[in-house]
Protein backbone atom coordinates (compact mmCIF):
# COMPACT_ATOMS: atom_id res chain seq x y z
CA UNK A 1 0.00 0.00 0.00
CA UNK A 2 1.39 3.35 -0.99
CA UNK A 3 0.71 6.13 1.49
CA UNK A 4 2.21 8.88 -0.68
CA UNK A 5 -1.28 10.34 -1.16
CA UNK A 6 -1.55 10.89 2.59
CA UNK A 7 1.69 12.87 2.70
CA UNK A 8 0.67 14.85 -0.37
CA UNK A 9 -2.58 15.70 1.36
CA UNK A 10 -0.85 16.55 4.65
CA UNK A 11 1.64 18.74 2.78
CA UNK A 12 -1.15 21.01 1.52
CA UNK A 13 -3.53 20.75 4.49
CA UNK A 14 -4.50 23.60 6.80
CA UNK A 15 -2.14 22.13 9.38
CA UNK A 16 0.77 22.52 6.96
CA UNK A 17 -0.22 26.08 6.13
CA UNK A 18 0.02 26.94 9.82
CA UNK A 19 3.16 24.95 10.61
CA UNK A 20 5.01 26.32 7.57
CA UNK A 21 3.99 29.94 7.96
CA UNK A 22 4.39 30.44 11.70
CA UNK A 23 7.78 29.45 13.10
CA UNK A 24 6.65 30.50 16.54
CA UNK A 25 3.66 28.14 16.55
CA UNK A 26 5.89 25.33 15.34
CA UNK A 27 8.37 26.02 18.15
CA UNK A 28 5.63 25.95 20.80
CA UNK A 29 4.27 22.65 19.50
CA UNK A 30 7.79 21.26 19.41
CA UNK A 31 8.15 22.34 23.04
CA UNK A 32 5.23 20.07 23.98
CA UNK A 33 6.79 17.30 21.90
CA UNK A 34 10.09 17.61 23.79
CA UNK A 35 8.49 17.91 27.23
CA UNK A 36 6.36 14.83 26.62
CA UNK A 37 9.50 13.08 25.41
CA UNK A 38 10.98 13.74 28.84
CA UNK A 39 7.85 12.54 30.59
CA UNK A 40 7.57 9.42 28.45
CA UNK A 41 11.24 8.66 29.06
CA UNK A 42 10.81 9.11 32.80
CA UNK A 43 7.82 6.77 32.96
CA UNK A 44 9.46 4.11 30.79
CA UNK A 45 12.73 4.23 32.74
CA UNK A 46 11.17 4.20 36.21
CA UNK A 47 8.84 1.33 35.27
CA UNK A 48 11.37 -0.78 33.43
CA UNK A 49 14.27 -0.20 35.82
CA UNK A 50 11.92 -1.32 38.61
CA UNK A 51 11.16 -4.52 36.67
CA UNK A 52 14.93 -5.01 36.36
CA UNK A 53 15.25 -4.54 40.15
CA UNK A 54 17.55 -1.54 39.73
CA UNK A 55 15.39 1.39 40.82
CA UNK A 56 12.79 1.95 43.57
CA UNK A 57 13.22 -1.59 44.87
CA UNK A 58 11.52 -0.72 48.18
CA UNK A 59 8.24 -0.06 46.36
CA UNK A 60 6.29 -3.00 44.90
CA UNK A 61 6.72 -3.29 41.15
CA UNK A 62 2.92 -3.54 40.68
CA UNK A 63 2.60 -0.12 42.33
CA UNK A 64 5.34 1.38 40.15
CA UNK A 65 3.89 -0.03 36.92
CA UNK A 66 0.37 1.07 37.88
CA UNK A 67 1.43 4.67 38.46
CA UNK A 68 3.76 5.08 35.51
CA UNK A 69 1.33 3.62 32.94
CA UNK A 70 -1.19 6.41 33.32
CA UNK A 71 1.31 9.18 32.62
CA UNK A 72 2.91 7.17 29.85
CA UNK A 73 -0.38 7.29 27.97
CA UNK A 74 -0.70 11.03 28.57
CA UNK A 75 2.83 11.65 27.26
CA UNK A 76 2.35 9.38 24.25
CA UNK A 77 -0.91 11.12 23.30
CA UNK A 78 0.67 14.58 23.42
CA UNK A 79 3.66 13.32 21.43
CA UNK A 80 1.51 11.85 18.66
CA UNK A 81 -0.67 14.95 18.32
CA UNK A 82 2.28 17.36 18.34
CA UNK A 83 4.21 14.97 16.08
CA UNK A 84 1.52 15.02 13.39
CA UNK A 85 1.54 18.82 13.44
CA UNK A 86 5.34 18.96 13.18
CA UNK A 87 5.42 16.43 10.35
CA UNK A 88 2.95 18.50 8.32
CA UNK A 89 5.64 21.18 7.94
CA UNK A 90 8.01 18.78 6.16
CA UNK A 91 5.62 16.06 4.98
CA UNK A 92 7.22 15.40 1.59
CA UNK A 93 10.74 15.40 3.00
CA UNK A 94 9.68 12.85 5.61
CA UNK A 95 8.05 10.57 3.07
CA UNK A 96 11.43 10.08 1.39
CA UNK A 97 13.38 9.88 4.65
CA UNK A 98 14.49 6.40 5.67
CA UNK A 99 14.93 7.31 9.33
CA UNK A 100 11.36 8.60 9.50
CA UNK A 101 10.07 5.20 8.45
CA UNK A 102 12.38 3.47 10.91
CA UNK A 103 10.87 5.67 13.59
CA UNK A 104 7.28 5.00 12.48
CA UNK A 105 7.93 1.25 12.37
CA UNK A 106 9.41 1.19 15.87
CA UNK A 107 6.68 3.52 17.14
CA UNK A 108 3.92 1.32 15.72
CA UNK A 109 5.52 -1.77 17.15
CA UNK A 110 6.12 -0.01 20.46
CA UNK A 111 2.45 0.95 20.82
CA UNK A 112 1.33 -2.61 20.06
CA UNK A 113 3.96 -3.96 22.46
CA UNK A 114 2.84 -1.74 25.32
CA UNK A 115 -0.92 -2.09 24.98
CA UNK A 116 -1.23 -5.67 23.72
CA UNK A 117 1.61 -7.41 25.54
CA UNK A 118 3.28 -5.43 28.34
CA UNK A 119 0.17 -4.10 30.04
CA UNK A 120 -1.99 -7.25 29.85
CA UNK A 121 0.88 -9.34 31.17
CA UNK A 122 1.81 -6.96 33.99
CA UNK A 123 -1.78 -7.00 35.25
CA UNK A 124 -0.98 -10.37 36.79
CA UNK A 125 0.83 -10.65 40.10
CA UNK A 126 4.47 -10.04 39.13
CA UNK A 127 5.66 -12.77 41.51
CA UNK A 128 3.85 -15.33 39.39
CA UNK A 129 5.64 -14.28 36.18
CA UNK A 130 8.96 -15.84 35.20
CA UNK A 131 11.61 -13.29 36.28
CA UNK A 132 13.43 -13.70 32.95
CA UNK A 133 10.29 -12.77 31.06
CA UNK A 134 10.04 -9.61 33.16
CA UNK A 135 13.68 -8.72 32.55
CA UNK A 136 13.45 -9.31 28.80
CA UNK A 137 10.22 -7.34 28.66
CA UNK A 138 11.82 -4.38 30.45
CA UNK A 139 14.95 -4.44 28.29
CA UNK A 140 12.85 -4.63 25.12
CA UNK A 141 10.67 -1.74 26.28
CA UNK A 142 13.67 0.52 27.01
CA UNK A 143 15.21 -0.47 23.66
CA UNK A 144 12.04 0.28 21.69
CA UNK A 145 11.51 3.75 23.17
CA UNK A 146 15.18 4.63 22.89
CA UNK A 147 15.06 3.63 19.22
CA UNK A 148 11.91 5.69 18.61
CA UNK A 149 13.49 8.77 20.23
CA UNK A 150 16.96 8.38 18.71
CA UNK A 151 15.72 7.70 15.18
CA UNK A 152 13.37 10.66 15.63
CA UNK A 153 16.27 12.96 16.48
CA UNK A 154 18.29 11.55 13.61
CA UNK A 155 15.59 12.52 11.07
CA UNK A 156 16.86 16.08 11.44
CA UNK A 157 20.42 15.09 10.63
CA UNK A 158 19.78 12.72 7.74
CA UNK B 1 -5.09 -14.77 25.72
CA UNK B 2 -4.30 -17.01 28.67
CA UNK B 3 -1.51 -15.99 30.99
CA UNK B 4 0.92 -18.66 29.84
CA UNK B 5 0.38 -17.78 26.17
CA UNK B 6 0.82 -14.10 26.99
CA UNK B 7 4.06 -14.89 28.78
CA UNK B 8 5.34 -16.83 25.78
CA UNK B 9 4.34 -14.05 23.38
CA UNK B 10 6.12 -11.53 25.63
CA UNK B 11 9.25 -13.67 25.76
CA UNK B 12 9.39 -14.15 21.97
CA UNK B 13 8.51 -10.56 21.00
CA UNK B 14 10.96 -9.09 23.50
CA UNK B 15 13.76 -11.27 22.16
CA UNK B 16 12.81 -10.28 18.62
CA UNK B 17 12.92 -6.60 19.61
CA UNK B 18 16.41 -6.94 21.04
CA UNK B 19 17.73 -8.85 18.00
CA UNK B 20 16.12 -6.35 15.58
CA UNK B 21 17.50 -3.38 17.52
CA UNK B 22 21.04 -4.78 17.52
CA UNK B 23 20.75 -5.44 13.77
CA UNK B 24 19.30 -1.96 13.04
CA UNK B 25 21.78 0.00 15.11
CA UNK B 26 24.83 -1.92 13.90
CA UNK B 27 23.66 -1.20 10.35
CA UNK B 28 23.51 2.51 11.22
CA UNK B 29 26.95 2.46 12.82
CA UNK B 30 28.28 0.66 9.74
CA UNK B 31 26.86 3.40 7.49
CA UNK B 32 28.47 6.08 9.63
CA UNK B 33 31.86 4.36 9.58
CA UNK B 34 31.66 4.08 5.79
CA UNK B 35 30.93 7.80 5.42
CA UNK B 36 33.77 8.68 7.78
CA UNK B 37 36.12 6.51 5.74
CA UNK B 38 35.08 8.27 2.54
CA UNK B 39 35.51 11.65 4.20
CA UNK B 40 38.78 11.19 6.03
CA UNK B 41 40.25 8.12 4.34
CA UNK C 1 31.27 45.92 29.52
CA UNK C 2 30.16 42.44 30.50
CA UNK C 3 29.07 41.78 26.93
CA UNK C 4 32.53 42.71 25.62
CA UNK C 5 34.18 40.35 28.09
CA UNK C 6 31.82 37.51 27.23
CA UNK C 7 32.43 38.00 23.51
CA UNK C 8 36.19 38.15 24.04
CA UNK C 9 35.98 34.90 26.00
CA UNK C 10 33.92 33.30 23.23
CA UNK C 11 36.43 34.47 20.61
CA UNK C 12 39.23 32.98 22.65
CA UNK C 13 37.38 29.63 22.77
CA UNK C 14 36.85 29.94 19.03
CA UNK C 15 40.61 30.05 18.43
CA UNK C 16 40.96 26.42 19.50
CA UNK C 17 41.12 24.23 16.41
CA UNK C 18 39.09 21.66 18.36
CA UNK C 19 36.14 24.01 18.48
CA UNK C 20 36.04 24.43 14.70
CA UNK C 21 36.71 20.76 14.05
CA UNK C 22 33.81 19.81 16.28
CA UNK C 23 31.48 22.26 14.62
CA UNK C 24 32.41 21.12 11.14
CA UNK C 25 32.65 17.41 11.90
CA UNK C 26 30.45 14.97 10.00
CA UNK C 27 28.92 13.23 12.98
CA UNK C 28 30.55 14.23 16.25
CA UNK C 29 28.52 17.39 16.72
CA UNK C 30 25.28 15.61 15.81
CA UNK C 31 26.05 12.78 18.22
CA UNK C 32 26.82 15.08 21.10
CA UNK C 33 23.73 17.12 20.36
CA UNK C 34 21.59 13.97 20.19
CA UNK C 35 23.02 12.74 23.49
CA UNK C 36 22.24 16.13 25.01
CA UNK C 37 18.62 15.97 23.80
CA UNK C 38 17.97 12.31 24.54
CA UNK C 39 19.32 12.60 28.09
CA UNK C 40 16.24 14.77 28.65
CA UNK C 41 14.44 11.48 29.09
CA UNK C 42 16.68 10.61 32.03
CA UNK C 43 17.14 13.95 33.78
CA UNK C 44 13.84 15.66 33.08
CA UNK C 45 12.02 12.33 33.12
CA UNK C 46 13.09 11.63 36.71
CA UNK C 47 12.48 15.24 37.71
CA UNK C 48 9.01 14.98 36.20
CA UNK C 49 8.15 11.93 38.33
CA UNK C 50 9.45 13.65 41.50
CA UNK C 51 7.59 16.90 40.80
CA UNK C 52 4.37 15.09 39.88
CA UNK C 53 4.59 13.32 43.24
CA UNK C 54 5.06 16.66 44.99
CA UNK C 55 1.98 17.91 43.13
CA UNK C 56 0.08 14.86 44.36
CA UNK C 57 -0.50 13.49 40.85
CA UNK C 58 1.47 10.23 40.91
CA UNK C 59 2.39 7.52 43.47
CA UNK C 60 -0.11 8.77 46.08
CA UNK C 61 0.55 5.78 48.33
CA UNK C 62 4.34 6.07 48.31
CA UNK C 63 5.95 8.61 50.70
CA UNK C 64 7.20 11.67 48.84
CA UNK C 65 10.62 11.39 50.46
CA UNK C 66 11.03 7.83 49.14
CA UNK C 67 10.36 8.96 45.56
CA UNK C 68 12.74 11.91 45.91
CA UNK C 69 15.50 9.81 47.47
CA UNK C 70 15.26 6.87 45.06
CA UNK C 71 15.15 8.94 41.88
CA UNK C 72 17.80 11.42 42.92
CA UNK C 73 20.74 9.38 41.68
CA UNK C 74 19.52 8.64 38.13
CA UNK C 75 18.37 12.25 37.88
CA UNK C 76 21.81 13.57 38.83
CA UNK C 77 23.50 11.16 36.40
CA UNK C 78 21.28 12.57 33.65
CA UNK C 79 22.05 16.10 34.79
CA UNK C 80 25.80 15.47 34.69
CA UNK C 81 25.59 14.15 31.13
CA UNK C 82 23.49 17.13 30.06
CA UNK C 83 25.88 19.65 31.62
CA UNK C 84 28.98 18.06 30.07
CA UNK C 85 27.47 17.71 26.60
CA UNK C 86 26.02 21.21 26.97
CA UNK C 87 29.45 22.71 27.63
CA UNK C 88 30.88 20.85 24.63
CA UNK C 89 28.08 22.20 22.42
CA UNK C 90 28.80 25.74 23.62
CA UNK C 91 32.50 25.16 23.00
CA UNK C 92 31.74 24.12 19.41
CA UNK C 93 29.78 27.31 18.62
CA UNK C 94 30.92 29.87 21.21
CA UNK C 95 30.58 33.21 19.43
CA UNK C 96 27.07 32.80 18.08
CA UNK C 97 25.79 31.28 21.34
CA UNK C 98 27.21 34.12 23.41
CA UNK C 99 25.26 36.66 21.37
CA UNK C 100 22.12 34.54 21.26
CA UNK C 101 19.06 35.88 23.04
CA UNK C 102 17.80 32.33 23.63
CA UNK C 103 21.07 31.09 25.05
CA UNK C 104 21.11 34.01 27.48
CA UNK C 105 17.54 33.41 28.64
CA UNK C 106 18.36 29.73 28.97
CA UNK C 107 21.32 30.41 31.26
CA UNK C 108 19.21 32.74 33.43
CA UNK C 109 16.45 30.12 33.66
CA UNK C 110 19.02 27.45 34.50
CA UNK C 111 20.31 29.53 37.40
CA UNK C 112 16.74 30.22 38.56
CA UNK C 113 15.88 26.52 38.35
CA UNK C 114 19.02 25.70 40.33
CA UNK C 115 18.15 28.16 43.10
CA UNK C 116 14.58 26.87 43.18
CA UNK C 117 15.86 23.29 43.47
CA UNK C 118 18.12 24.21 46.41
CA UNK C 119 15.38 26.10 48.26
CA UNK C 120 12.94 23.31 47.50
CA UNK C 121 15.29 20.68 48.86
CA UNK C 122 15.83 22.56 52.12
CA UNK C 123 12.14 23.24 52.54
CA UNK C 124 11.45 19.58 51.97
CA UNK C 125 14.09 18.31 54.37
CA UNK C 126 12.80 20.61 57.10
CA UNK C 127 9.22 19.49 56.80
CA UNK C 128 8.85 16.01 55.30
CA UNK C 129 7.95 14.50 58.69
CA UNK C 130 4.68 16.36 58.74
CA UNK C 131 3.35 15.53 55.27
CA UNK C 132 5.46 12.72 53.86
CA UNK C 133 2.51 10.33 53.68
CA UNK C 134 -0.07 12.86 52.50
CA UNK C 135 -1.52 12.07 49.10
CA UNK C 136 -1.31 15.74 48.22
CA UNK C 137 1.58 17.70 49.81
CA UNK C 138 1.05 21.19 51.33
CA UNK C 139 0.71 24.21 49.08
CA UNK C 140 4.26 25.60 49.47
CA UNK C 141 5.64 22.26 48.27
CA UNK C 142 3.26 22.16 45.33
CA UNK C 143 4.23 25.68 44.34
CA UNK C 144 7.92 24.72 44.40
CA UNK C 145 7.23 21.64 42.26
CA UNK C 146 5.15 23.61 39.77
CA UNK C 147 7.82 26.27 39.54
CA UNK C 148 10.47 23.61 38.98
CA UNK C 149 8.52 22.08 36.08
CA UNK C 150 7.86 25.52 34.57
CA UNK C 151 11.49 26.66 34.82
CA UNK C 152 12.90 23.45 33.36
CA UNK C 153 10.33 23.59 30.56
CA UNK C 154 11.63 27.07 29.85
CA UNK C 155 15.18 25.76 29.73
CA UNK C 156 14.13 23.09 27.20
CA UNK C 157 12.28 25.53 24.99
CA UNK C 158 14.97 28.20 24.93
CA UNK C 159 17.53 25.44 24.36
CA UNK C 160 15.62 24.36 21.27
CA UNK C 161 15.15 27.89 19.95
CA UNK C 162 18.90 28.62 20.04
CA UNK C 163 18.92 26.86 16.67
CA UNK C 164 16.52 29.44 15.16
CA UNK C 165 18.04 32.62 13.72
CA UNK C 166 14.97 34.84 14.24
CA UNK C 167 16.81 37.22 16.57
CA UNK C 168 20.42 36.84 15.51
CA UNK C 169 22.49 40.01 15.92
CA UNK C 170 23.03 40.59 12.20
CA UNK C 171 19.29 40.96 11.64
CA UNK C 172 17.35 44.18 11.93
CA UNK C 173 16.02 44.05 15.48
CA UNK C 174 14.26 46.32 17.94
CA UNK C 175 16.78 47.91 20.29
CA UNK C 176 15.47 45.88 23.22
CA UNK C 177 16.33 42.64 21.44
CA UNK C 178 19.84 43.89 20.71
CA UNK C 179 20.23 44.69 24.34
CA UNK C 180 18.98 41.30 25.61
CA UNK C 181 21.04 39.38 23.07
CA UNK C 182 24.06 41.43 24.12
CA UNK C 183 25.05 42.24 20.54
CA UNK C 184 28.53 43.71 20.51
CA UNK C 185 29.72 42.64 17.09
CA UNK C 186 26.74 42.27 14.82
CA UNK C 187 28.57 40.37 12.13
CA UNK C 188 30.59 38.19 14.51
CA UNK C 189 28.79 34.98 13.61
CA UNK C 190 27.25 35.92 10.29
CA UNK C 191 28.08 33.10 7.90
Amino acid sequence: MDVLFFFEWLDTSLLAQISKAYGGVFAVVQMFHLLSLAMLGGMVLVGDLRLLNILMTSVSSEEVIDNTQKWFTVALTVMIISGIFMSSAVAMKLYYNEMFWAKMASLGFGIAFVYLIRRPLLKYDHDTINPWTLRLLALASITIWFTVAASGRWIGFS
Amino acid sequence: MSKSTLEKVAMVSSSLVLVAAIWFWSLQVGDVLETLKLAYG
Amino acid sequence: MLNEWLLAFARWLDTFSWSTQLHESYYMYAWIESTHVLTLMVFLGMLCVIDLRMLGLIFPKVPASVIAAKLDKPMMIGFAVMIITGFILYFAIPVRSTQSIWFRIKVVLLIAAGINALLFRNRMRASTDTWDLDRVPPKRIRVGAGLSLALWSGVVVTGRTIAYDWYDCHKELPFFMYWVAGCVDEMASYP
